[in-house]
């Protein structure tokens, strides 16, 4: 059993990551951490396997106290293997085999026990046959998988996964999930730290973090029942999550409501048998088989809005990253797309589909090798359309905050009186205090640099805006931030086209939606349209998201005329 | 994903097929017989020996001109440094102080025939050998060094680690000068210098990045035990048949090279 008792950490600038954290994981049970960002969780994480020792209190696994010596620490790590967030930095080999087989190696076994062990992990992460692959090669999912596979092939009884899906497209992370429910019913002990309430609904418990304290523990029925605010600090809205709030709120026992499946059985049976709040739910949730929660009052928001530009508009794009050689695949081919002014357009698709490569022509950093992009009836042009990057705070270079903002207004030969207007407004739409200009970007927390990674995208003032993952690594107050800065761009009149992901997240504040699978777009229109089309997801390559799935169980119900509710 | 030299050849060449450490050490040999102060003959056979080498290895010529592209111009500058004089001395007066030597020009083209001659053997083997072959030559071809305490598994172990992460920096790179172009910045504008102090301004956001990689990978090899000892394990593998038969041919015609010059046949 993995036991924290009253843990504190302490960084070397005195600043407290925990303060007096305890709780306990055991051998086939999955523990979910939550909170919002900077509460403790990576910090918690990386104690629980030993990366870091407890400046107070106890952090015993299985008996073994890590701060005993050295050997213990190597013990701990042995027992409780670390997954972390980008796969990208875990892996250290350049082929499958060689990753997988570097902790074995570590231990000191033989060859013999090695090849073993790498053929298990691999099985066991349904990655059998891909030893000589080169793990450049590999997706971002095969990737995660690989890292999962190689902390695995250390044995471990338990296993600590530190946002682990949040890089991962959504065809990849239910797979990814189900090798975790798999891990915890073979006996493995799983530590989650998670955004996502899809991951929330599969843990035994959650451990919700707030300023490096355990402010509650309990499973997700009680987090829903709550009303201390918590489910809003951890949860993210979406139409599935408001609803399994409501379910469990109605005293629905998380075990029955697992899946949207279940979920939608609950839901129904619940609005059919009481004339409750429930009973609106169901209606408002089917209401058009609109895919957005709000759809109706966003279309209005969305017609009523100024037109400053035409939008973005691709006709015909083609592009390839090596012209000349018929061996380099082709990224885009023929690719017509409109994102318009006035709206918000949510551009979805699995890893390498294309979505980024087609951003990166409407700024014009690229140029198509046929047909043609238009920006507000112009060429590409940064100035145009502003690309915020994925982790926009990653780009910060200059020595203060203000410099930042400033940065792109100056590069476009504005004076100085325009530059101020322009990081004032920017300020003001993002909430940047003016106490910060005068900091280093690179003191700021994570939420604060990742508002000002945006505003010195929306510095530029452009007609047009491409938001590239722009909630990923977030907390749920955070992506609610992104999310309204969506929106307000869009009623101000500008076109604004999101990348990511995440579907449902986003569903809420789409107007239209575009689905791209290996370089061409399979499905565009209105957003509400989505769910009305259960083909576009395969069509594209990804996995309905929850809400979607919801959507559809409770009108199969509605239609089928549900029995056993 | 970086493409490394390696996808410019074919994986089924018959250079390919030659175990990486015949071919370094065969680059390795070539390298000291063109520094022997080649005879032009020498020169001229071993072009001949290229054109076979970039057949071996499946290289298309396009491979080639591409990769000849960046160091073309700058072979150009070495030979017109040697060939023009400006200081009055030269032969033949072209323009004033302005002539030409052809003697020295002479010299400068035998310097740029041993660096293309280099430069095209570097590629035939790089583009027949893997990123992971390479590296486990290197590490097999310096495991007797182990035993006057060159820390062999280390050095493994970082080449592994530099060879994974070529491609990944490379693309850290592309993003970063991409995003600041999405801000405005116009590298291909103004002056020299300030030219250079945009591409500076790319290297900060890129250090940051890569020390924070590094953390996170130093991270990732702690948690699965990795620690001063640790193994990285490239297990022994003798020579073939075929890999013996082509060393040898191969020193052999080195040193044929070699006594060609000197006796100047």
């Amino acid at each position: 059993m993995i036991e924290l008792e009253r843990a504190c950490r302490v960084y070397a600038d005195g600043t407290h990551a925990l303060r007096g954290l305890s709780f306990r994981v055991k051998p086939g049970e999955i523990v979910g951490l939550i909170g919002p960002n900077g509460s403790g969780k990576s910090s918690c994480a990386r104690l629980l396997c030993a990366m870091d020792l407890a400046n107070d209190g106890r952090v015993v696994i299985d008996g073994i106290d890590p701060a005993d010596d050295e050997r213990a620490r190597l013990a701990v790590r042995e027992r409780v293997a670390f997954v972390q967030q980008d796969p990208v930095d875990q892996i250290v080999s350049t082929v499958v085999f060689d990753e997988v087989a570097f902790g074995p190696r570590n231990l000191g076994l033989n060859e013999s026990a090695v090849a073993h062990r790498v053929t298990d992990a691999l099985r066991a992460v349904e990655l059998s046959g891909f030893e000589g692959r080169d793990v450049n090669g590999l997706s971002g999912g095969e990737q995660q998988r690989l890292a999962l596979a190689s902390a695995l092939a250390m044995r471990p009884r338990y296993v600590v996964l530190d946002e682990v899906t949040s890089m991962l497209d959504s065809a990849a992370r239910p797979s990814f999930r189900e090798l975790v429910a798999d891990l915890a019913a073979g006996g493995t002990g799983v530590v989650m730290v998670t955004h996502d309430v899809a991951e929330m609904v599969m843990c035994d418990s959650l451990v919700a973090l707030r300023d490096g304290c355990s402010a509650w523990e309990g499973d997700l029925g009680d987090l829903a029942r709550g009303d201390d605010g918590l489910w809003d600090d951890c949860v993210v809205s979406t139409r599935y999550s408001n609803a399994l709030r409501a379910v469990l709120r109605a005293g629905i026992d998380l075990g029955a409501c697992r899946t949207p499946e279940s979920l939608a059985r609950a839901l129904y049976g619940l609005s059919r048998g009481s004339g409750a709040r429930l009973g609106d739910l169901v209606p408002r949730l089917l209401d058009g088989c609109g895919f957005a929660a709000s759809s109706s009052s966003v279309a209005s928001e969305s017609a009523s809005a100024p037109r400053l530009s035409s939008g973005i508009v691709a006709r015909s794009v083609s592009f390839s990253y090596d012209e000349g050689d018929p061996a380099c695949p082709t990224a885009l081919c023929g690719v017509d797309l409109e994102a318009p002014a006035g709206c918000v357009t949510l551009l979805a698709g699995r890893s390498g589909s294309g979505k980024t490569t087609l951003a990166h022509l409407a700024c014009g950093l690229l140029a198509p090798c046929a047909g043609a992009l238009s920006i507000d009836g112009g060429a590409p042009d940064p100035a145009r359309c502003a690309l915020s990057f994925q982790r926009p705070e990653n780009q910060l270079f200059l020595d203060t905050v203000y410099d930042e903002l400033a940065f792109a207004p100056r590069n476009l030969g504005w004076d100085e009186a325009r530059v101020a207007a322009s990081v004032d407004r920017v300020s003001d739409l993002l909430g940047i205090e003016s106490s910060w200009f005068e900091r280093s970007p690179f003191e700021l927390s994570g939420g604060q640099a990742r508002r000002v990674g945006l505003g010195c995208v929306l510095a530029l003032d452009a007609p047009a805006y491409i938001l590239d993952e722009p909630t990923a690594g977030l907390d749920a107050a955070g992506r609610r931030m992104v999310r309204a800065l969506a929106r307000v761009l869009a009623r101000g009149g500008r076109a604004v086209m999101v990348i990511s992901h995440d579907l449902d997240e986003w569903a809420p504040v789409t107007d239209r939606v575009a689905l791209m699978r290996d370089g061409r777009v399979c499905w565009q229109g209105p957003a509400s349209e989505l769910a009305a089309r259960p083909g576009c997801f395969d069509a594209a390559g990804i996995e309905p998201p929850e809400s979607a799935r919801l959507v559809r169980a409770l009108e199969s119900l509605r239609g089928g005329g549900a029995d056993g509710c | 994903m970086g493409a490394s030299s390696f996808s410019a050849g074919r994986a089924d060449s018959a250079l390919a097929r030659v175990d990486a450490r015949v071919k370094v050490l065969l680059l390795l040999a070539y390298t000291a017989v063109l520094f022997w102060d080649p005879h032009p003959t020498v020169v001229a056979a071993s072009f001949a020996l290229l054109a076979l080498c970039i057949r071996a290895a499946g290289l298309r010529a396009r491979a080639v001109a591409a990769t000849a592209k960046p160091v073309a111009v700058i072979l150009a500058f070495t030979l017109c440094a040697n060939l023009v004089s400006c200081d009055g001395t030269a032969p033949v007066r072209v323009l004033g102080a302005v002539g030409v030597d052809l003697a020295r020009g002479a010299r400068g083209l035998m310097a740029v025939m041993r660096i293309v001659l280099l430069i095209g053997f570097s590629l035939t083997v790089s583009a027949s050998t893997t990123p992971v072959e390479l590296g486990d030559a290197v590490v097999r071809l310096m495991r007797p060094l182990g035993r006057v305490g060159v820390p062999v598994p280390q050095i493994g172990s970082m080449l592994s680690i530099a060879l994974r992460f070529i491609p990944v920096v490379a693309d850290e790179f592309q993003r970063i000068q991409r995003a600041q172009r999405a801000r405005g910045v116009r590298f291909d504008e103004g002056p020299l210098r300030v030219r250079i102090g945009r591409w500076a301004a790319v290297l900060t956001p890129l250090i940051v990045a890569l020390f924070r990689r590094a953390d996170r990978l130093a991270d990732s090899m702690a948690a699965r035990c990795y620690a001063d000892g640790s193994r990285c394990q490239v297990p022994s593998r003798s020579l073939g048949p075929r890999d013996r038969v082509v060393l040898g041919m191969g020193i052999a015609l080195c040193v044929a090279l070699v006594l060609c010059s000197r006796f100047a046949l």
